[in-house]
């Protein structure tokens, strides 16, 4: 059997092209826009939970502490020593390292002094869901970033995913730095990545989230998707600053300054 | 064939051990749990809702999210069945048997009346070499080991 010069070149020619249109049709029709479809995708549900905090309000170091160790207690966040490898769901922190893009050369000496009450964002698009192997984080219909305990490996994946240090991994055993335990709420295990939960059992009941209920006012939460809801008009009265906006996360989580 | 006579008993004997599991079973012979510290005899699993004060009190008042025959069995697959509901679906409440609404929830529901893990939980899962890792996390009150 032979073959010619010219039905070869014919064959490798079809293969090229079939082997071309395959890989480049494969992008555009599959994983791409698969890809994209989930970074445009808004959710459109009736609740988007959000919270906003009124950072002039928190002066005293009392402020901040009544609202953390409000949601640290009754959640059995443990309190431990180590600050490389502390556990915390809600904390305080400069203006510098929370909002380290914003521009700042001809900021007000106030707002650069001032301490801000820094959380889990629950962003609309968040990447820590998007990089979790196991779908141990994932959305809530209403927006919540949830984890569910059960199925986390301990990879740590979402805390290098997530741009707001939100998520801590338990390189301790959580239960022997924990002065009291609260019996209404399971503690961690060792080995798993924890945050803020915007107390989605509490919502689910009808209450507002632990830390909301302590500050006393100086918070807001609320449904985003009702125009007529209080954070919405907190939101639309006031000057509002979102944590690193630039990077296409949607923080749920707003501060008036 | 050469020492039948000793071939032949040889076979019988190792089929009579092979068998063991069945002539045993013949025989009656049960497996018990250790026996109840408070009771002093031994008891079979289906029985050990039993605590310091005499029968659990969830047993006696007969007020469980689901009869005792099939929280017994299946307890398990009811709880993975709250967890996935609780967790991934957003909701609260769940029907038990008497048509009430209970919240779903292992501490704040079943541990409130199952209150005595060594005897409640812990006994069982012993006896059967069933290894819980629920209560790494979970609460499960004063009377946990650890």
């Amino acid at each position: 059997m032979s073959i010619k010069r010219r039905e070869f070149l014919k064959i490798a020619g079809y293969g090229l092209a079939g082997t071309i249109l395959s890989i480049t049709g494969g992008v555009f029709v599959g994983r791409g826009s698969e890809i994209l479809k989930g970074l445009e995708r808004v959710s459109s549900t009736k609740v988007k939970w959000a919270m906003v905090i009124d950072s002039r309000a928190f002066k005293s170091e009392s402020d901040f502490e009544v609202v953390i160790s409000a949601c640290h207690k009754a959640h059995n966040v443990p309190d431990i020593p180590d600050k490389n490898r502390e556990v915390k769901w809600i904390w305080k922190d400069t203006f510098m390292r929370g909002f380290p893009s914003a521009e700042t050369r001809f900021i007000s000496e106030d707002i650069k002094k001032r301490p801000f009450l820094l959380l889990c964002n629950h962003c609309d698009n968040p990447p820590c869901v998007r990089v979790c192997p196991v779908k141990a984080t994932f959305k809530r219909e209403d927006g919540i970033v949830m984890q569910d305990m059960h199925r986390c490996i301990g990879c740590k994946f979402c805390m290098a995913g997530c741009p707001y240090g939100a998520r801590n991994y338990n390189f301790y055993p959580p239960r022997e730095y924990l002065k009291a335990l609260n019996p209404e709420f399971p503690t961690r295990t060792l080995g798993v990545v924890e945050k803020c939960i915007f107390c989605y059992h509490r919502l689910d009941e009808g209450l507002l989230p632990y830390c909301v209920e302590a500050s006393q006012g100086k918070m807001y939460f609320g449904n985003l998707a009702d125009p007529n809801s209080e954070v919405r008009r907190v939101i639309s009265e006031n000057i509002i600053m979102v944590r690193k906006p630039e990077l296409g996360t949607n923080p749920k989580v707003f501060y008036i300054i | 064939m050469y020492n039948l006579d000793k071939v032949i008993p040889g076979i019988i004997i190792l089929i009579l051990f092979l068998t063991t599991p069945i002539w045993l079973n013949l025989a009656n012979l049960k497996a018990l749990p250790p026996k109840d510290p408070h009771i002093g005899q031994a008891r079979m699993c289906t029985t050990c809702h039993v605590s310091e004060k005499g029968p659990d009190e969830a047993v006696t008042s007969e007020k469980c999210v689901a009869d005792t025959q099939y929280m017994r069995g299946y307890h398990m697959k009811l709880l993975d069945e709250w967890r996935e509901k609780k967790i991934r679906k957003g909701e609260v409440y769940y029907k038990g048997l008497d048509g009430k609404s209970y919240v779903m929830s292992l501490q704040r529901t079943c541990l409130k009346c199952h209150s005595d893990y060594l005897n409640f939980c812990d006994r069982c899962h012993k006896f059967t070499g069933v290894q819980l890792d629920c209560f790494n996390c979970h609460i499960a009150g004063k009377e946990e080991k650890k």
